[in-house]
């Protein structure tokens, strides 16, 4: 078990520059999830820190031992492969035991180790077969269990629930955590879907085209974005985004846009040293669909809106309203009457509102996780 | 950027200055690569004993006289001005080319035909494997005595055939043109079962999946063996090219038995040539010039090949 620092990191494959000083602070024992659309450098900074490509530049250090020049095969790291690498030729049983034997533990240990990873995974029924005889998802689980058969340093999880159905991926996510909560292993996990990031990590790092947006506990990354791309990227439906100007009226903030003058709380931002800055006319209002309220059109303090279209969606009904001159989503409850063409007025509590810069920045000064200078988004930066 | 990490030193400090982590990298870098020169090393040591001394020897005894029983004279370029007008050579050298050009694409051909054919339908194809890999397993000059039997004008089976057909016999290996299609027909033969298991088990290479995914894109037997099969074939077809050109450049035995490079140089090829030169007419000097010619026409093809055959840019998976 260990901690794991990985200071500014930087990989390029010819041109492209996959990872671009990355720096994570990854406690003994946390689980941090790597989050990000595809191709934003996720699978290359897991491969990185198991040696399986080098930096370019930077550092990893596991347990305060820099690994950066030392062999995959001496890293004590376990990974679960985006694409399973299962060994086509080996049976299910011998590939989970594949970790054990190599480091030569006895049949029954090997035998135990297997058995309880398979049971963790209902894979009791599939063990004599062949990777080629299974489907994805079975796969999936095999690769999964060849990498928790044992206990090393950290775990690199590549996407390892992807292939799994929505129940077996509900079920699998406890057990991972339960796993972890056992264990507590170092866990580095890659994932592009939501849900799981927020379920299942301590922290959440959002990485965006190689440059990391953000790191924090689920809710300050949810609730505090560090930028447009953080706040649009998680919610679903995502963040709404209202294009305005700030200004500071009698120690308060308003927000003016097109059909659009609401009070915002006094800390979305700073206040004014002297006058207005120049940077404040061109900002952008994030709300997100779960904190607009629906009330009466001509409501003092609302936004003016028309219902354009309903999307029901069982648990939640979700309303587009056109108003503040874009659409904006709305969630609500699914009884309720509304319906296309009627006019509302849409409302929210100030201090859920966040207010982005013309950089893309969010505004609020204590945006950044405090304990973590990583926090910070590198493109801010130098 | 931070206010509270600046009382003690930051954790995302480097360690390594720039110049340790260069070293440190290099380091890292040299010993995986030292590995692999310690692996290389049995190889290297009678390469450069058998094969790199001796072509480097070959070069210079170009320039001399003697040299194998009476002590080497430097002649300078003699040799190399009597084998650029020796029309014996130049003939050599065509009768090579045609002779090879012809061989490895029939051999190839077929060879391909057969594992498709061996590929698709397995049941009892081991014993083809089998019948087609024994002739490789004959030595040369018994295949050599084969053919020579097959092509006799008085008692061999294909002028046998001939004559209960009503046919006139023919003096196949009298013949310039007959002669040099019995030592292709004779090599294709031999090396049928080698090439046939080869590309077989190149075919068995293509991840069935990539195939499924042809069909379904819609692609036919044809277009999918163009399109996909193919490609994926390419750097085992290059190494088959390479050793191909190779071995068929330096075809040397079946014309030892079969024809003795006859009739009237019309099957002489350039080892043959070379091996007169050297071992019949003492001429050392210009056996030695011819051997770096072939040298130098094999590196140029095997280039060639890499060139068209050869992987764009590697990519890792
Ligand atoms: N071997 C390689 N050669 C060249 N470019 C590469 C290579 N591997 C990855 N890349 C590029 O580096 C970037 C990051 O790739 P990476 O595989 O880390 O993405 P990812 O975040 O894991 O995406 P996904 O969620 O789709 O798995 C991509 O732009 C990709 O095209
Ligand atoms: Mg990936």
């Amino acid at each position: 078990m260990a901690d794991i620092s990985i200071k500014h990191l930087v990989k390029r494959f010819g041109k492209v520059e996959a990872v671009s000083d990355v720096s994570l602070q990854i406690a003994d024992g946390e689980f941090l999830v790597l989050l990000g659309p595809s191709g934003c450098g996720k699978s290359t900074i897991l491969r990185v820190v198991a040696g399986l490509e080098d930096a370019d530049a930077g550092e990893i250090v596991i347990g305060g031992r820099l690994i950066n020049f030392i062999d995959p095969v001496r890293r004590n790291v376990a990974m679960v492969f985006q694409n399973y690498a299962l060994y086509p030729h080996m049976s299910v049983y011998k590939n989970i035991a594949f970790p054990l034997q190599i480091a030569k533990q006895s049949k029954e240990e090997v035998g135990l180790a297997v058995g309880r990873a398979a049971a963790m995974l209902g894979l009791e029924n599939l063990l004599q077969r062949l990777p080629g005889e299974l489907s994805g998802g079975q796969r999936q689980r095999v690769a999964l269990a060849r990498a928790i058969v044992r206990a090393p340093q950290a775990f690199l999880m590549d996407e390892p629930l992807s292939n799994l159905d929505a129940q077996l991926r509900i079920q699998t996510r406890l057990e991972l955590i339960q796993l972890h909560q056992r264990l507590g292993i170092t866990t580095i996990y890659v994932t592009h879907d939501q849900i799981e990031a927020m379920t299942m990590g301590d922290r959440i790092a959002v990485l965006s085209e190689g440059v990391l947006q953000q790191i924090g506990t689920p809710q300050e990354v949810y609730r505090r974005p560090a930028n447009v791309f953080v706040a649009t990227f998680l919610g679903a439906p995502p963040m709404n985004l209202i294009g305005g100007e700030l200004e500071w009226v009698e120690f308060g903030w308003r927000f003016r846009g097109d059909n659009i003058d609401v009070p915002l709380s006094a800390d979305v931002t700073s206040p004014p040293e002297d006058g207005n800055p120049a940077d404040m006319r061109q900002v952008k209002l994030g709300l997100r669909p779960e904190h607009l309220r629906i009330g009466p059109p001509g409501e003092t303090g609302g936004i003016a809106g028309q219902v354009q279209f309903l999307e029901p969606v069982g648990s939640d009904l979700f309303l587009t309203v056109e108003a503040a001159g874009t659409l904006l989503q709305v969630r609500t409850d699914p009884d309720s009457p509304l319906q296309p063409g009627e006019n509302v007025s849409l409302l929210f509590d100030p201090w859920r509102a966040q207010v982005f810069g013309p950089d893309g920045q969010n505004l609020r000064r204590d945006t950044a996780p405090v304990e973590s200078a990583a926090a910070l988004a590198p493109a801010a930066a130098s | 950027m931070m206010s509270t990490v600046s009382a003690e030193k930051a954790w995302d400090e480097l360690t390594l200055s720039e110049a340790e982590y260069r070293r440190a990298g290099a380091r890292y870098r040299q010993r995986r690569s030292l590995r692999a020169y310690l692996f290389l090393l049995p190889y290297f040591i009678p390469f450069i004993a058998f094969l790199l001394v001796p072509a480097l020897w070959s070069i210079w005894l170009s320039f001399n006289r003697g040299g194998i029983l009476d002590p080497a004279k430097y002649v300078g370029l003699e040799n190399w001005r009597s084998i650029a007008s020796d029309t014996e050579l130049t003939g050599a050298i065509q009768n090579t080319a045609v002779y090879a050009v012809e061989a490895i694409l029939l051999v190839f051909t077929l060879a391909i035909v057969l594992a498709l054919l061996l590929n698709r339908y397995r049941k009892g194809s081991n014993i083809f494997k089998l019948a087609l890999y024994v002739p490789l397993l004959a030595p040369a000059v018994l295949v050599g005595l084969i053919w020579q039997f097959l092509t006799n004008f008085d008692f061999g089976f294909i002028n046998l055939a001939l004559d209960a057909m009503g046919f006139d016999r023919l003096n196949i290996l009298g013949s310039g043109r007959l002669a040099l299609l019995t030592i292709v027909l004779a090599e294709v033969w031999r090396g049928l079962g080698f090439w046939t298991l080869y590309f077989l088990a190149s075919l068995q290479n293509v991840p069935e999946e990539l195939l499924d995914a042809a069909r379904v894109d819609g692609a036919r037997g044809v277009q999918r063996f163009r399109r996909v099969t193919i490609p994926l074939l390419r750097p085992m077809l290059l190494f088959a090219v390479v050793i191909a050109i190779i071995a068929n450049f330096q075809v040397f035995d079946t014309v030892y038995v079969l024809t003795q490079g006859g009739p009237y140089e019309s099957t002489s090829t350039m080892v043959w040539f070379i091996w007169k030169r050297l071992f019949q007419f003492q001429e050392t000097g210009q056996g030695y010039a011819a051997a770096v010619v072939l040298l130098a026409i094999i590196l140029a093809l095997t280039a060639i090949s890499f060139r068209v055959l050869g992987a764009r840019r590697k990519r890792r998976a």
